[in-house]
């Protein structure tokens, strides 16, 4: 089996894929995509509209599953079958619009799924609120995101703030490898800092993070590695110092 | 102070709450003081039970962002299966019962299986059960001079104020409240209605969720035919629970339930249908014609969603201003 291998970067990688192909009907959307996460990396993914972006993190979030190719995490090769398979594993992935329940609170947000439980009958359990709360206060506050209760519905938080939760969601929940789609998005220059401000606190909490978007002037200057796609295929894998925004743009373009 | 009226006004069903009372109010004075006599108390808490509980089966539905039109056919089917195979087979009474709700959790089965494994939209596939499963409730219509040997004393029994009925609808609405309100399970009802494919990436098993609620609506709707064909003397006619659908989502909706998932109470449900049991009996007692009480139905409605809207801006314009209050300072 692939081991854990040191590469020349000296931090030793948590994520493999080897050899990652997919199909949607007749549309080949991942040719033999191959790459490897370091710990504690902020990885820039990028690539024109239809790259397949998207399609890599859903099989690395456990949403689709590839047609050939391996996973490998922490060294051992594993079988990504649902969303909960991956976050058993610690990999978290943060949709763009589909991340949170608007209508539910902040709190309930961050639990669902993983909710605190005081007692148990059968399939069924009761929610611990109180713990449920308080928790949800020390997640908040452990991404610096002093917000008003946690009672709040998520529709009345900003497009950043949402990020806020997930991201604070991710913490709470020991994640390993943290996948954001376009996080930054349809926000404001304020926000879309404060937001890339977070990413880049990720890895001083000893989390990789995997940066989708299609403003490369977002993530690079938080990332140590950008990796291209193009119609399927990778067509660059590089560290920053060795690479530049005007070589990347003419890349993707 | 503002944030605590923010909370109550949030919390769905409570507009309904307020609007029940007023037109209590109005009721009793219109009448002279004849509305809250015991008789006619004895009479709403009959049945109000009956379509109450129906109620808390839709509006946990429509929370899970789906709607059941089938209701009111259900309804009839479980009391008239129960019916037919105590007259032809046999099996004792209680067995009956089962078997009858058995049935009501396969109509359930079936409206969730074609809506998500085949992607019809749950409107059509239970308007279409709703006239497939009347047409089995027709061609089972069964008489027999034995149903006195049906334990109804145990849905029915009358205490004086109220019946056994409203002990079960106490009952289910407990447990289903805390269900919705409290577990972990009401937490993914909510989640799969509210965002489906958010609840789907946090690993929720929305299809299993939605599947759920389709069956419990159908089990509570057929165990409320139950009841109430019991009220009846244990005969059912073929029209039971005809045009009920609409009585049932016109509660859910004044109870403040929202059309699109994600939004609802249990309390909502049971002020909506305590509502619309209430003018019905109160326009029959101040002696208005019928043709009033549909008006009065109708303006209702969509007075609720109305109100409903307004309310949750004005809550939503509370809460920025509050917001901005503590950004200036
Ligand atoms: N569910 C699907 N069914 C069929 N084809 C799909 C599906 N999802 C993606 N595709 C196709 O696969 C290719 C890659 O799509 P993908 O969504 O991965 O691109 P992307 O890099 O995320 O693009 P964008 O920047 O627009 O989000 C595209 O040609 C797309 O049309
Ligand atoms: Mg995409």
């Amino acid at each position: 089996m692939s081991s854990i291998s040191k590469n020349n970067n000296n931090s030793s990688v948590i994520m493999e894929g080897k050899n990652l192909n997919k199909w949607y009907k007749g549309i080949h959307a991942l040719k033999n995509v191959s790459f490897e996460l370091g710990e504690k990396e902020v990885v820039g993914l990028v690539g024109d509209n239809g790259a397949g972006k998207s399609t890599l993190i859903k099989i690395l979030s456990g949403a689709h599953r590839q047609d050939e190719g391996q996973i490998f995490f922490q060294g051992n090769e594993v079988s990504l079958s649902s969303p909960r398979d991956s976050m058993n594993l610690g990999i978290e992935t943060i949709y763009q619009y589909t991340a949170l329940v608007p209508q539910m609170s902040i709190a309930r947000n961050i639990f669902i799924g993983r909710e605190p439980v005081l007692f148990r009958l059968g399939p069924i359990a009761y929610i611990d609120y109180k713990k449920m709360g308080i928790e949800a206060l020390e997640a908040l506050r452990n991404v610096g995101f002093e917000l008003r209760s946690p009672d709040t519905p998520i529709d009345e938080l900003s497009g950043g703030e949402r990020q806020g939760v997930t991201i604070a969601r991710a913490m709470y929940f020991k994640t390993k490898v943290m996948i954001l789609d376009e996080p930054t998005n349809h926000l404001s220059i304020k926000e879309t800092n404060k937001v890339l401000g977070w990413v880049e606190d990720l890895k001083h909490q000893g989390i990789t993070a995997i940066f989708i978007t299609h403003n490369l002037h977002h993530v690079y200057p938080i990332a140590d590695k950008l990796i291209v796609l193009s119609r399927g295929e990778k067509i660059a894998d590089i560290k920053k110092e060795d690479t530049s925004i005007e070589e990347l743009t003419n890349l993707i373009v | 102070m503002k944030l605590l009226l923010k909370k109550i006004i949030d919390t769905p069903g409570i507009s309904a709450l307020i609007i029940l009372i007023l037109i209590l109010l109005a009721f009793q004075i219109y009448t002279g003081g004849l509305f809250f006599n015991p008789y006619n108390i004895e009479l709403i808490l009959t049945i109000w039970p009956e379509l109450g509980i129906v109620v808390i089966g839709v509006v946990i539905l429509m929370i899970a962002r789906e709607f059941d039109l089938s209701v009111g056919s259900t309804f009839a089917l479980s009391p008239m299966l129960m019916q037919y195979l105590f007259a032809h087979t046999p099996l004792n009474p209680w067995s009956t019962i089962f078997l009858g709700l058995a049935a009501a959790a396969l109509v359930g089965l079936v409206n969730g299986m074609l809506t998500i494994y085949k992607r019809i939209p749950s409107f059509i596939v239970t308007l279409g059960m709703l006239f497939i499963v009347r047409s089995i409730v027709v061609a089972l219509v069964t008489r027999h001079d034995k149903a006195d040997e049906f334990p109804m004393d145990f849905f029915i029994y009358d205490f004086g104020l109220i019946r056994a009925s409203f002990i079960w609808f106490i009952g289910i609405t407990l447990i289903l409240g805390y269900v919705l309100h409290r577990t972990n399970f009401g937490n993914w009802i909510y989640a799969t209605g509210g965002q489906t494919e958010a609840a789907q990436n946090m690993g929720i098993p929305v299809n299993k969720v939605k599947i759920g609620c389709f069956m419990l609506c159908s089990v509570l709707s057929g165990f409320a035919g139950i009841i109430q064909s019991f009220r009846a003397g244990g005969f059912v006619l073929p029209n039971l629970g005809t045009g009920m659908e609409l009585e049932v989502i016109a509660a859910a909706v004044v109870g403040g339930t929202a059309l699109f998932g994600g939004y609802g109470s249990v309390l909502g449900a049971l002020v909506g249908a305590l509502l619309i049991r209430t003018i019905d009996n109160g326009f029959i007692m101040s002696r208005v014609p019928i043709e009033y009480f549909r008006t009065a139905l109708g303006l209702m409605i969509i007075g609720a969603v109305l109100v409903n809207t307004d309310l949750q801006r004005w809550a939503q314009g509370i809460r920025a201003g509050n917001n901005s209050d503590k950004k200036d300072t």
